[in-house]
């Protein structure tokens, strides 16, 4: 069995005329891992996979695989392959010549080039393929054919750019099933970035949530999940519903919220008494009780829309003070709340989160590109 | 008021057919989705309904009166582009303007109506920013509003999401369905997300390769689907074969691989006659496996377990040698590797007569 | 690890390839931009300078004159004197012009008012007068020039003896009043002899009042008298008038008169000067107009042939191009022959022939010229619009003409900008076909390109054209970068007028039959404006009465040269042009980049025949390595116009070839090598072939450049406009034919050759 290499970064710095596309992101990725780096379009993702690959130099910083330097080697060196959204397929070549390119372009024995190259093809169901040509193959086959012309280089990192974002939605579920597979079944360090949450919390070993060049967060999906670090990465990761308002009494167990409607219960905080801060609320974490029901953290509203989303139905509620709610639940409990109803949103302490208010305005913080 | 009736609509390009005999009638204040895989023909037909593309056969009627030959700038509709293609050389208030400037709305009124639709989407501060000032997210609204400012009761929405951020999408969903309604307009939206298509729509026509497959409301799609391929394209499904081992008046036995058993009542099944049975991984449970089996209940071994935000997805693989996804909400303590039951609800399994063409080759994406 | 591999680390290294770099960058300043624009230098230097050179212990020297307008006019003679003032047999004569017993038309020779001397001692100070003899031997000087133009050494301009009278014993002579500055007086004097031998003349009077321009002398009865009237300055220097004769008291009446005087100087003289402002015009006026009518007709077309289907479109697309293969002096040929009335034959069958205007004639010839590559940039750059903006436009309610003009003709200005300089070089440029044209016609005037081409061949004979030629460049170097730049500044900064909307009237012209006829108006344009007139030959040669008496031997040793320079050509611009491209724009130094690529366009816009003056004059004066070999001056010429084909193509089809393939390919282990030569290349092969064909077909083609470096080297354009010039028209006929479908063939057999290999 071949070792899985670690990759680390320290440091790693890039400014593009002025603007930071990487400030001073360092992050450890250990063998076999599959990390997703979570952000925004303009977050800087694509910057941070290419000066990893060696495609982009960075300001300043360092990178290691496997505890060695490479960030002075040329790519081809580094023991790393990168894979674009575009997948990039060589369109003057079959799909068995694009995978073979990587053995070929390294002067290994043609058997073994050919060996690899059957094997990877047939991993990725496309040996029968293999005349084509890329303008021959939908979107999932261009895809599996660039993962096939990867693999086939022996090489055991993989930087993914948005592999999947080009296909149909549907597909998308489908082929993240298959690509997780076969990373883990090859035994691949893999860097994936997306700005997909979903492929990040069905895909990822850890979450790393990048914004404006810098590293937020990073840990496992639950987390990121349950107890993101800051008000951006609750919105953004599943989607949240937030009260301001001041730090009106603190204990060990809770904490309470005074906001210009409610007192809210929420998550115990280090805030001192008096300082302004926000709760946010995943919308799946909002439970509608029928009817007006008095009770701690409820909250009473009125249906305004509701969107039926298949697995889930999303519900808006409108509370008395003329605020917007986000309330996502099952579809067999969802149905049965229809516009115009009189509801109670229940806001469970626990899962309540408390932040500071953020520097720049609550507004800014929750914008999401 | 505009009411839109396709009747036996076909397209060819050379020797491609994209589009195949579509009749389909969308009313007045209707918010309808053309959904389907690439290359299924949605964009094809939106653009013959805006008047982009002639048809090669059929016919077109919008309020009953036959548009065929009317061309895109006569139809009097707004279009919202998947490129989003706001004019670039133009600021946001210009875009908005544009509409009613070759529209000749009288010039007092020009002004007032980019105003008003640059309100509706929330832009009025960003109205003197040019297109390639703004994200992606914020650039679709100014499309919107462009589109909006046309003042017509037509909308188009050719695939407006799939330039932009997952996140973003959701938040503009609500958006576009809350601005349809409240402005009374017949929407035809185009998208291959199925998620994005039962957010928005009153009805959902789903397509495959140049024909309609089935049209209904998105709950209906998703509960109750007429066929296989809508049952697996509209939300995830777990699909298990099987045949039909006993017959009688109520109720049916299904014989799965490895001699495993499912009850359903008869619904006009034929003895021996293989059946593809359906069912969606919120519907199925996970439960401890006891000595005993009661009911509809399949022995099985979880081989991963996946946290996704709200619920938690097992993998288990049944002792009938099929691999099935199951959600649960409630968040039962369950362990990779460990043995369990996967029970069924027999309400909640949808069948269908085996295609002769095998299973795989009729839920194709592409 | 293999030998390969491990030459492929090397070359793969960051020193060799910076080397290779450097040297790519240096051979295109060096060997490419330097020599285009070296006669810009002359621009920097004195006048004088320019017209006295000294090269080692010699030097040369230019002077002009007037044209002599004597009947009797037989020829010049330039006098040279040591000695400032011309003492008696201190001159010697260096130089006669005439008709060198008839080899040279006098009409020629009158007309030769210029030279240049070579071979004066560098140290000495020189003098010249030129005279004008005339057929009885009788002789006018000119005033003294000196290689210092300071007015001591410079004699007054000469005053012209108008007329005598006698009375008795008493003749009454007139002049015409000197200007001069420093007069002094006038000095008459009289001889017997009409030489005017040293010695026998005797000054007769002297008048110290310029505005008395008469005087009367009493001479001796029963003798012819000759006299001179001297302007004399106040340091002593003088210039003698003409002689006039007459006899007093003889009953046989002389009246004898050497030729007017003529003033000698160091500036062109009127001729040559308003040939060449002329010609300037004459080539400006004609490009702006052709540009303007290729813009109007040209949109249309690439509207139609981008934005419609239509069965036969890929016909139209490659007729189009067509021209753009076709050598032009076979296709000036064609066209003059079309439009023109060629005198000294019969209208051929079919042929228009209406105009022996030369302006129209260029006009209607540098829209055949002109008109693919307007159309071609056109359709270019129309093609990466989003055609989703047109729609949206339309989809807001505006028709077809108000979308247009709304909202893709603003985003079009760079397609404008690029369509109209691309002309504007071209029209400005183009040598060969004029110069066929111009000689079908037998036109007297020129534009600036034929005049340099006309006067480069006469500088063979004529050394003092240089300089002129050296003004022409200059000039139009200069004002075809000042007209680009003026069209960019126009197209660019110009408003549409974009919120007013007549929205009926284009509503109404959107519709219907406007559009239609427009558009049948543009093709209409398209077949008998540019592609009928452009192969109208072969109609001729069809048509016409065969000749015997062709050179054929001629004809294919020059067509062999043409053939083996192109290939030179091409090959060494696709070696140096392809990694130039490259750089620019594949390196991260973006201004650098971006500052290369301008300079890489320079040579486009100059026309090439400046180009090609410039060139020669750069290597063969260089002090290095002066080069005079011809074909290696041809080539070198070349290479610098076609230069920037491929290097603009490169770099079009890098800028759209998406980096993430070299990217990947890097990351998936291949050597920069190794992925110029996998990735990169085979996918910009299309480009890159068509940048080749392009210099191939260009420099086939190429006359103005080729006659500009060198006259004697006669390749086969070069020789079609020899035939035509001496009025061979059949011959010319099948040469352009033959040129035209060798072309063809070369041009189909490269694009077989390499797209075999990929496709």
């Amino acid at each position: 069995m071949p070792r899985i290499p670690s990759i680390r970064l320290e440091g790693l710095s890039k400014r593009f005329d002025g603007i930071v596309a990487a400030d001073d992101i360092s992050l450890e990725v250990k063998d076999g891992e599959y990390i997703v780096i979570l952000g925004p379009t303009g977050a800087g993702k694509t910057t941070l996979l290419k000066m990893i690959a060696g495609l982009t130099p960075p300001d300043s910083g360092k990178i290691f695989v496997d505890g060695e330097r490479v960030d002075n080697l040329p790519p081809e060196d580094r023991g790393m392959v990168y894979l674009s959204q575009t997948y990039a397929l060589f369109r003057h070549m079959t799909v068995w010549d694009n995978t073979k390119f990587g053995p070929t372009v390294k002067d290994w024995d043609e058997s073994k080039c050919d060996m690899l190259a059957r094997e990877m093809l047939n991993l990725v169901r496309l040996y029968d393929r293999r005349t084509a040509r890329p303008d021959e193959l939908s979107g999932g086959m261009k895809q599996r054919n660039a993962l096939a012309r990867a693999l086939a280089t022996d090489v055991k990192i993989l930087l993914l750019d948005e592999p999947l974002r080009a296909l149909d939605a549907r597909l998308r579920i489908e082929l993240r099933y298959e690509l997780a597979r076969l990373t883990s079944d090859l035994g691949i360090t893999a860097l994936h970035v997306t700005h997909d949450q979903e492929i990040a919390m069905t895909m990822a070993d850890k979450v790393a949530v990048l914004r404006k060049g810098r590293i937020e967060q990073l840990d496992r999906p639950e987390e990121i999940y349950d107890n993101p670090a800051r008000p951006f990465i609750c919105h953004f990761v599943g989607e949240a519903n937030f009260f301001e308002g001041t730090v009106h009494s603190v204990s060990e167990d809770h904490s309470e919220l005074e906001g210009e409607e409610y007192v809210l219960r929420a998550r115990p905080t280090d805030l001192p008494r008096g300082s302004e801060a926000c709760v946010g609320i995943k919308t799946e974490n909002v439970r509608l009780l029928d009817g007006v029901v008095e009770g701690q953290n409820h909250i009473p509203a009125k249906v305004v829309r509701r969107l039926f989303l298949g697995r889930l139905v999303s519900i808006v509620i409108e509370t008395d003070g003329g605020k917007m709610l986000h309330v996502k639940m099952p579809s067999s409990i969802g149905v049965k709340f229809r516009k115009g109803m009189e509801v109670t949103a229940h806001l469970e302490p626990s899962k309540c989160i408390i932040f500071p208010i953020p520097e720049k305005g609550l507004k800014e913080e929750l914008e999401v590109e | 008021m505009p009411r839109i009736e396709l009747k036996g609509i076909t397209k060819r390009f050379g020797e491609i057919v994209a589009v195949k005999d579509v009749n389909l009638t969308i009313e007045d204040k209707e918010y309808v989705t053309l959904l389907g895989p690439s290359g299924c023909g949605k964009t094809t037909l939106v653009k013959i309904i805006s008047g982009i593309w002639e048809p090669t056969e059929g016919e077109i009627l919008i309020d009953g009166k036959r548009m065929n030959e009317v061309p895109v700038e006569d139809r009097d509709l707004g279009y919202v582009f998947q490129n989003i293609a706001l004019f670039p050389h133009m600021t946001v208030l210009s875009n908005a303007t544009y509409a009613p400037i070759v529209k000749d709305f009288p010039v007092e009124e020009r002004d007032k109506i980019a105003q008003e639709v640059l309100d509706l989407v929330d832009l009025l501060d960003r109205k003197k920013f040019f297109p390639g000032e703004l994200s992606t997210g914020t650039q679709q609204k100014a499309g919107l509003a462009r589109a909006l400012a046309s003042q017509a009761k037509l909308l188009i929405l050719d695939e407006p999401m799939s330039a932009l951020d997952a996140r973003v999408r959701v938040d503009l969903r609500y958006e576009l369905r809350r601005l349809v309604k409240d402005l009374g307009l017949t929407a035809v939206h185009v998208t291959h997300d199925q998620e994005e298509a039962s957010s928005v729509s009153d009805r959902i026509v789903v397509m495959r390769a140049g024909r309609i497959v089935e049209i209904d409301s998105p709950e209906n799609l998703y509960n109750n689907p007429k066929s296989i391929f809508t049952a697996n394209f509209v939300g995830e499904m777990n699909f298990l074969q099987g045949a039909i081992n006993k017959l009688r008046d109520y109720w049916a036995i299904i014989e799965l691989r490895n001699q495993e058993y499912l009850t359903l009542s008869n619904r006009d099944f034929r003895m021996g006659a293989a059946i593809i049975l359906a069912m969606r991984p919120e519907n199925l449970r996970v439960e401890e496996l006891r000595g005993t089996r009661l009911g509809n209940a399949i022995p099985g071994r979880i081989e991963s377990i996946r946290f996704m935000g709200s619920y938690l997805r097992y993998e288990v693989l049944l002792a009938s040698d099929d691999h099935v996804f199951v959600d649960s909400f409630t968040g039962e303590e369950f362990k990779e590797g460990e043995q369990v039951a996967v029970s069924f609800d027999e309400t909640n399994i949808l069948t269908f007569p085996a295609p002769r063409e095998g299973l795989s080759e009729v839920i194709k994406l592409e | 690890m293999n030998l390969g591999r491990r030459a492929l680390n090397f070359v793969s290294g960051r020193s060799v390839s910076k080397a290779w770099y450097a040297f790519i960058i240096l051979f295109f300043l060096l060997i490419v931009l330097l020599p285009t624009l070296y006669v810009m230098s002359y621009a920097f230097t004195g006048w004088d300078d320019i017209q006295t050179q000294v090269f080692g212990n010699k030097k040369t020297t230019n002077l002009y004159w007037e044209k002599n307008n004597d009947q009797d006019f037989v020829g010049y003679e330039v006098h040279f004197s040591t000695t400032s003032g011309f003492a008696p047999n201190s001159s010697t004569l260096v130089l006669t012009i005439d008709t060198k017993g008839g080899d040279v038309s006098l009409e020629k020779a009158r007309s030769s008012t210029f030279t240049m001397v070579s071979g004066i001692p560098a140290g000495d100070r020189y003098y010249a007068r030129i005279r004008v003899v005339d057929s009885s031997g009788l002789w006018t000087d000119s005033n003294q020039l000196s290689d210092n133009m300071d007015a001591q050494y410079t004699s007054p301009e000469p005053v012209e003896l108008l007329s005598l009278w006698v009375q008795g014993d008493n003749v009454t002579v007139n002049w015409t009043v000197s200007e001069d500055d420093d007069f002094d007086s006038y000095e008459v004097y009289a001889s017997n002899d009409s030489q005017f031998v040293p010695g026998s003349a005797t000054l007769v009077d002297t008048i110290t009042n310029h505005t008395e321009n008469s005087t009367v002398v009493t001479v001796a009865l029963n003798e012819v008298h000759y006299f001179r009237v001297r302007v004399v300055e106040d340091s002593g220097l003088w210039t003698g008038s003409n002689l006039k004769g007459i006899g007093v008291g003889v009953d046989d009446p002389v009246d004898d008169s050497s030729p007017a005087p003529m003033v000698l100087t160091r500036s062109f003289s009127r001729e040559v000067l308003s040939q060449i402002t002329g010609a300037l015009t004459l080539s400006f006026v004609v490009a702006i107009i052709a540009t303007l009518i290729d813009l109007a007709v040209g949109l249309p077309i690439a509207w139609v042939l981008v934005r419609k289907e239509f069965r036969g479109k890929s016909y139209v697309n490659t007729l189009i191009d067509m021209p753009l293969a076709i050598p032009t002096a076979a296709m000036g040929f064609s066209a003059a022959l079309f439009w023109g009335i060629t005198p000294g034959i019969d209208k051929p069958w079919g042929a228009i022939s209406f105009t022996n205007s030369a302006f129209v004639l260029l006009l209607l010839l540098q829209i055949v010229f002109s008109f693919p590559y307007m159309v071609r940039s056109l359709a270019a750059i129309l093609e990466e619009i989003d055609i989703n903006y047109e729609v949206a436009a339309r989809a807001c309610g505006a028709s077809r003409l108000t979308a247009a003009r709304t909202v893709t003709l603003p985003l079009f200005r760079s397609g404008i900008v690029t369509g109209a300089i691309l002309c504007l070089a071209k029209t400005l440029s183009e040598t060969g076909g004029v110069m066929a044209a111009l000689s079908t016609i037998q036109s007297r005037e020129y534009n600036a390109t034929a005049l340099i081409g006309t006067m480069k061949s006469a500088s063979l004979f004529n050394d003092a054209l240089v300089p002129a030629l050296a003004f022409v460049s200059i000039v139009l170097i200069v004002l075809s970068i000042i007209l680009l730049i003026i069209v960019k500044i126009i197209v660019t900064r110009v408003k549409l007028p974009m919120r007013k909307v007549w929205t009926n009237l284009e509503k109404k012209l959107s519709k219907g039959a406007f559009p239609k006829l427009k558009d049948a108006g543009a093709f209409f344009f398209l077949t008998f404006v540019v592609l009928i007139p452009a192969f109208f030959i072969f109609g001729f040669v069809a048509t016409a009465e065969p000749s015997q008496t062709a050179d054929w031997g001629a004809f294919w040793s020059s067509l062999g040269l043409s053939f083996a320079i192109a290939g030179v050509v091409t090959t060494i611009v696709l070696l140096l042009g392809i990694p130039m491209g490259i750089l620019i724009a594949r390196s991260r130094k973006k201004k650098a980049a971006g500052i290369l690529d301008v300079l890489v366009n320079i040579p486009f816009i100059v026309p090439t025949a400046a180009l090609g003056f410039s060139l020669g004059l750069f290597w063969t004066t260089q002090p290095f390595l002066p080069v005079t070999a011809d074909v290696f001056l041809i080539i070198m010429a070349h290479v610098a116009f076609t230069y920037p084909f491929v290097v603009r193509n490169v770099v079009g089809a890098l800028e759209s070839l998406d980096t993430t393939y070299e990217d990947t390919a890097r990351t998936l282990g291949a050597k920069p090598l190794q992925v110029f030569k996998r990735v990169m290349f085979p996918m910009m092969k299309a480009s890159v072939l068509a940048g080749a064909i392009m210099t191939f077909t260009r420099s086939l083609g190429e006359t103005g450049a080729t006659l500009a470096v060198s006259p004697k080297a006669i390749t086969a354009p070069v020789y079609i406009v020899e035939l035509i010039r001496t009025g061979s028209y059949y011959q010319a006929g099948l040469a352009s034919i033959l040129l035209i479908m060798v072309s063809f063939i070369i041009v189909l057999v490269m694009r077989r050759l390499t797209t075999r290999g990929g496709a």
